[in-house]
């Protein structure tokens, strides 16, 4: 049963989403750094097996999201947006969830393409694609897996901006909703009479 | 302008985000300063250690003329990383990939 929405996203979605964030954003960060420190420098690995890891669980926990999405309606942004702008944002939360399970899966199977078996918190990862069969596409999926973490990035910075203007410019309560505030950072009676005029 | 439009342009850009990501390969940006294209530095890096290419960056580092092509070659389970140089098309490195550069 869909539980009836309240005025932000439940604590559990919030600290989630925050969490997966925070591993996003350093795991992107740890593949770019890498290149900065010289051939053999242990770091390297580190960094590397970092970004794997971060990326793994990122493909563990967006199931909960989806799950809690799905189960909880989703709290209303007040104003309301224009039916342009919701569809606009639900396309792009649609491209992350997509990308949150795709680019990982996608590093997986070039890994293991390239001969090199991976972990998940010590466990092994199931053999999606054997060397023998996968070597010829290894470069494919690996130029495939940085594409889509490239496209990401931009989404995220525009995911990130939306939110900004929401709250700053707009001053609605769509971050609000994420934060777990109920009180309104400003006062937004201006806006509101705006709209009501509007209407 | 209604929803369906909106989700019609928001995923062409997001088309032409992948598709414009997906003509470069990684350091493409160099690709301007250097005079061997990615083409022939595979030609010359498959030569130096014939196997399958599984990654390949354009990128700045020290040695020859600072712009290098680097791969990654697998063959019979084992990668080699060979460095071609962008300007000249010398073989700059030719060396098994150590657990130290694990990626």
């Amino acid at each position: 049963m869909i539980q009836s929405p309240g005025k932000t996203y439940s604590r559990k979605q919030r600290w989630l989403h925050w969490l997966m964030a925070l591993m996003i954003v350093s795991l992107l960060i740890a593949i770019e750094i890498k290149s900065d420190f010289p051939k053999g420098d242990p770091r390297i690995s580190q960094l590397v097996e970092w970004h794997k890891q971060a990326g793994l669980w990122v493909l563990f926990l967006v199931w909960f999201r989806l799950y809690w999405r799905y189960r909880q309606a989703t709290p209303q942004i007040l104003p309301p947006l224009s039916l342009a702008a919701r569809a606009g944002a639900h396309a792009a939360h649609v491209l992350l969830y997509l990308m949150m399970i795709g680019i990982p899966v996608l590093g997986v199977l070039f890994s293991q393409a390239k001969g090199r078996a991976i972990d998940f918190m010590g466990w092994p990862v199931p053999i999606l694609l054997d060397e023998s069969t996968g070597l010829p596409y290894a470069l494919t999926l690996k130029t495939l897996h940085q594409w889509l973490g490239n496209a990401m990035m931009y989404l995220i910075g525009i995911h990130f901006a939306s939110a900004l203007f929401h709250h700053w410019i707009r001053r609605d309560n769509t971050l609000i909703r994420m934060l777990g505030g109920h009180k309104p950072v400003a006062d937004r009676s201006f806006f509101q009479t705006t709209i009501k005029q509007e209407t | 302008m209604n929803s369906r439009k909106t989700m019609i342009a928001l995923t062409a850009f997001a088309a032409l985000v992948v598709s414009a990501q997906a003509s470069a390969f990684d350091g493409s940006q160099y690709a301007k300063e250097a005079t061997v294209s990615i083409e022939q530095a595979r030609a010359l890096a498959i030569k130096a250690y014939p196997g399958t290419i599984v990654e390949e960056e354009l990128e700045h580092k020290l040695g020859g003329s600072g712009l290098r092509y680097s791969f990654d070659i697998r063959a019979n389970h084992v990668t080699h990383e060979v460095a071609v140089d962008a300007k000249t098309g010398n073989i700059l490195e030719n060396s098994r990939e150590s657990s130290k550069d694990n990626d």
